[in-house]
């Protein structure tokens, strides 16, 4: 009796850490949301239903593609979608797709940002070949550089859309402008820095004019990314570092601007940054000091920008192209090789990329709360805090789109907050100089390492040979199969 | 202790001579139950730890890529090659060796370990000297101090928190030439004119990581000193006193000599901490800025299998790392073991054998 209680207990006990490493498929699943008995609501444009059935398991690392999903439930009441959301911070979502991608818990579809779409997309038996949605594509005239993106390296088959593009912009305060050169038109701050050589002349205006007390930006970080679009080759060729006439461009007006104080040594994405957004700013001394202006692509108007500045500095903002065009982050999404329903998973992602009707209600606000809620009846209830809801504004992918809806942002929240200036018309004009065929997954910390090159260089701590060497060493040794 | 031995094995030695089969049977069915009590772990520890180790193992030796699985060869050492790579002089001129010490010049390979050591060593020794001050204070029966509960859980306070979020405040604490560290020391003490770019020096880096790990962990320090130290018994210390002896001297005598088994633990479960060191170094900087000075070897080992997907050079690296703690571990061990239990063992084991000699030798 005694051996059968302990077998027992140490059953238990086994089966308890087993059960414990079992990552929880339950809640996933327990979030699938039944396909809607009919939309009683009925929608601002009603997409046209289809008789698609099948399921289909969705990826992602933000809620924007779990918006999606309800859209596409909408208008394939029989596809029966799992979503699940797993967080971008620290790499977590793009390890666990790797981990997934050969077993049977492999999603049909997955959300792939910026920063690791390229090697997804590059990897061997990863992603599904999607080309022949490339015909959809050319109707809504999408953005040659999204697919550039989603193209494989070597073999040429698109394995990727994506349902946005995002150009960078420059951002500036109106009042600053006036008060040092005399104008907050756009067109005219646009032609004071069409160039870098220009940008640098107007941050010697500004500490001139200012006394010291406006900075043009808040560090060398801003624009990077600025130097990084606009290189000639990716990071890696052929497994080896190349590295482009624009880096050394950057070591040298990053010492520009530390040397003579253009810059108000303010690291991007700290307290100081977000708080010259609201013109709350100050030395270390306490002393105010200010901003001029921020590297930011359309994305960072309403999630950045607009938040942190709030009422303080509202109406006061200008956007303009800036010296060089630039891309910026942005989300595309794929098929999985070993996708249990490629077909239907084929129809999710020219929904969600390549669908006029959806791309149009994506980016004018039409995916309110109650809209969302009347799909999927377990979204009801009160609008609040965390409520799914795609506000207007994001910046979609196709041309025929963008031209059909940007006049519609004329009066819209963010115009108001660019002192009347349509802000969706300042990145249309942006979007076709973009290039993002540089784009590699190990980018963003290559250049967080280049980066601190540049700063001890321009900070005089080394010297730029030094530097460099510094950063090979450490490209080297965080990549062992790259060679320096 | 050895009148208690005695007695256990003549109890023994009774209850055999009341009957050998029921003793067997009991000390089998005994057996048994503590095999299954057991099992659950070993199972688990043999499918996640065991097994990892050996695969861990394995894999040092290809150049597997976790998204080019099916390219996966065997390499030799290669990877191990790689690491050490540079380590040594090149040759064995003045100039060679003394470049081969020039930290500015390490491998970040080679950094990653002097990191690692430096970090871990100026954390740990303040960390042990301060925590045994404390506990001394705390566990001494002449000194009174009052609310010792109220102090011990207040200083054991910082290793209750998210080593993320200490991380993140201490980050944000001395981020740049405005961050509050700054505010404090140019805006209000005055000390520089023009805020201090903290993270972009190296020593200064290094020695924030060492002083947070050390603020995090001297207070569980402290709590199993006072375990260790309130266990060995007050009659001691009375005699001392009696003969005369000053608080240096009994510290010295008795309360170090005791403590010796708890020492050994902390410094071996600290050193193995230590060696893993990469939660607070990550958070100040994924890449190990300024000029890789924070990178640990543990950082190492992520940033190759997490950016690179290089599984294979990652996995190399901890096995360096585990090699590595394993033998200074047992290093610790073998300088801190007990000597005088040696020689007493060494003893008492010489004295049976010429007991036995002897009664040999009388039976005969």
């Amino acid at each position: 009796m005694k051996k059968l209680v302990a077998l027992v207990l140490s059953l238990v006990l086994v089966l308890g850490v087993l059960a414990a490493c079992d990552n929880g498929t339950d809640e996933t699943t327990a979030a699938t949301t039944k396909a809607p008995e009919g939309t009683t609501a009925a929608p601002v444009t009603e997409p046209p239903i289809t008789n698609l059935q099948g399921e289909l398991t969705v990826w992602s690392f933000t809620n924007e593609l779990k918006t999606m999903t309800i859209a596409f439930k909408a208008a394939n009441p029989d596809v029966v979608v799992t979503y699940v959301e797993i967080p971008a911070d620290g790499g977590e979502f793009r390890q666990k797709a790797i981990a997934a991608a050969n077993t049977a818990e492999c999603p049909d579809v997955i959300g792939l940002e910026a920063a690791f779409v390229k090697e997804f997309v590059d990897a061997d038996g990863m992603l599904y070949d999607i080309s022949d949605l490339k015909v959809y594509a050319d109707a809504l005239q999408t953005y040659a550089n999204t697919i550039e993106v989603g193209t494989n390296y070597e073999s040429g088959e698109i394995r990727a859309y994506s349902y946005q593009t995002t150009p960078g912009a420059v951002f500036y305060r109106r009042s600053l402008a006036l008060e040092y050169f005399g104008t907050d038109d756009p067109t005219e701050v646009q032609a004071l820095m069409a160039d870098m050589d220009k940008f640098t002349e107007m941050a010697a205006t500004i500490k001139e004019k200012s006394g010291g007390k406006t900075f043009m930006v808040a560090s060398v970080d801003e624009f990077r990314n600025s130097y990084f679009s606009n290189r000639t080759d990716p990071w890696f060729v052929d497994d080896t570092l190349v590295i482009d006439p624009k880096v050394d461009e950057l070591f040298e007006i990053a010492k520009v601007f530390r040397e003579n104080g253009y810059e108000a040594a303010v690291n991007q994405w700290s307290e100081g940054w977000f708080n010259g957004m609201r013109d709350a700013l100050s030395d270390a001394g306490g002393n105010a000091i200010q901003i001029f202006c921020y590297f930011l692509p359309t994305w960072g108007l309403p999630y950045v920008l607009s938040g942190n500045a709030g009422d303080a500095t509202k109406g006061d903002w200008g956007c303009v192209a800036g010296p060089q065009p630039y891309q910026w982050g942005g989300t595309w999404v794929g098929v999985m090789k070993n996708a249990k329903n490629p077909e239907v998973a084929k129809e999710f992602v020219k929904f969600v990329a390549l669908d006029e009707t959806n791309l149009t209600n994506w980016a004018t606000g039409v995916y309110t709360h109650d809209y969302l809620a009347a799909i999927d009846p377990e979204l009801a209830g009160p609008a609040g805090e965390g409520e799914l809801k795609q506000a207007a504004g994001d910046f979609v992918s196709s041309k025929k789109v963008v031209d059909a809806i940007t006049a519609s942002f004329d009066d819209s929240e963010m115009s108001l907050f660019l002192g009347g200036q349509n802000s969706y018309a300042g990145f249309a004009a942006a979007a076709p100089n973009v290039s993002a065929r540089l784009f590699q997954g190990s980018d963003e910390s290559v250049q967080n390492m280049l980066l601190d090159a540049v700063r001890q260089y321009a900070s005089g701590a080394q010297t730029k040979d030094e530097a460099i060497a510094t950063f090979k060493d450490a490209v080297a040794a965080a990549f062992p199969d790259k060679s320096v | 202790m050895l009148t208690g031995k005695s007695t256990k094995s003549t109890g023994v030695a009774v209850k055999a001579g009341s009957g050998n089969r029921e003793r067997r049977h009991l000390s089998l069915e005994k057996g048994h139950v503590a095999y299954i009590m057991i099992a659950p772990f070993i199972i688990v520890f043999c499918i996640f730890s065991l097994y990892t180790v050996i695969y861990t193992l394995y894999i040092g030796f290809t150049n597997l890529n976790v998204l080019k699985p099916t390219q996966v060869k065997f390499v030799g050492l290669d990877n191990f090659e790689r690491f050490f790579k540079n380590f040594l002089p090149k040759n064995l001129s003045w100039e060679a060796i003394k470049e081969s010490f020039d930290y500015q010049k390490f491998s970040v390979q080679k950094k990653s370990i002097v990191n690692t050591w430096k970090i871990w060593l100026v954390n740990y020794i303040p960390q042990l000297g301060i925590a045994m001050l404390l506990s001394v204070w705390f566990s001494s029966s002449f000194l009174k101090i009052k609310l010792i509960g109220f102090w011990r859980s207040l200083l054991y306070m910082p290793n209750l928190l998210m080593p993320a979020t200490v991380g993140v405040i201490f980050f944000k604490l001395f981020q740049d030439k405005m961050a509050p560290a700054n505010q404090f020391l140019v805006g209000i003490l005055g000390v520089w004119d023009e805020g201090f770019e903290f993270l972009m020096n190296e020593t200064f880096s290094q020695m924030l990581i060492s002083f947070i790990q050390w603020w995090m962990w001297y207070g569980n320090t402290i709590v199993i000193l006072v375990a260790g130290m309130s266990s060995i018994s007050v009659s001691l210390y009375e005699s001392a006193m009696i003969d005369g002896a000053g608080g240096v001297k009994m510290f010295r005598y008795i309360t170090l000599p005791s403590l010796r088994p708890i020492l050994v633990y902390t410094l071996v479960t600290s050193l193995v901490g230590g060696m893993q060191m990469f939660d607070i170094p990550y958070l100040i900087s994924a890449e190990g800025n300024p000029r890789n000075s924070i990178t640990t070897i543990y950082c190492l080992m992520q940033r190759q299998f997490q950016l690179a997907n290089a599984a294979g050079s990652a996995a190399a690296i901890g096995v360096i790392l585990l090699l590595m703690t394993t033998v200074c571990s047992m290093l610790i061990f073998f300088l801190l073991r007990d000597k005088d239990a040696g020689m007493e063992r060494k003893a008492s084991r010489a004295a049976r054998k010429e007991r036995a000699l002897r009664l040999k030798g009388g039976r005969a």
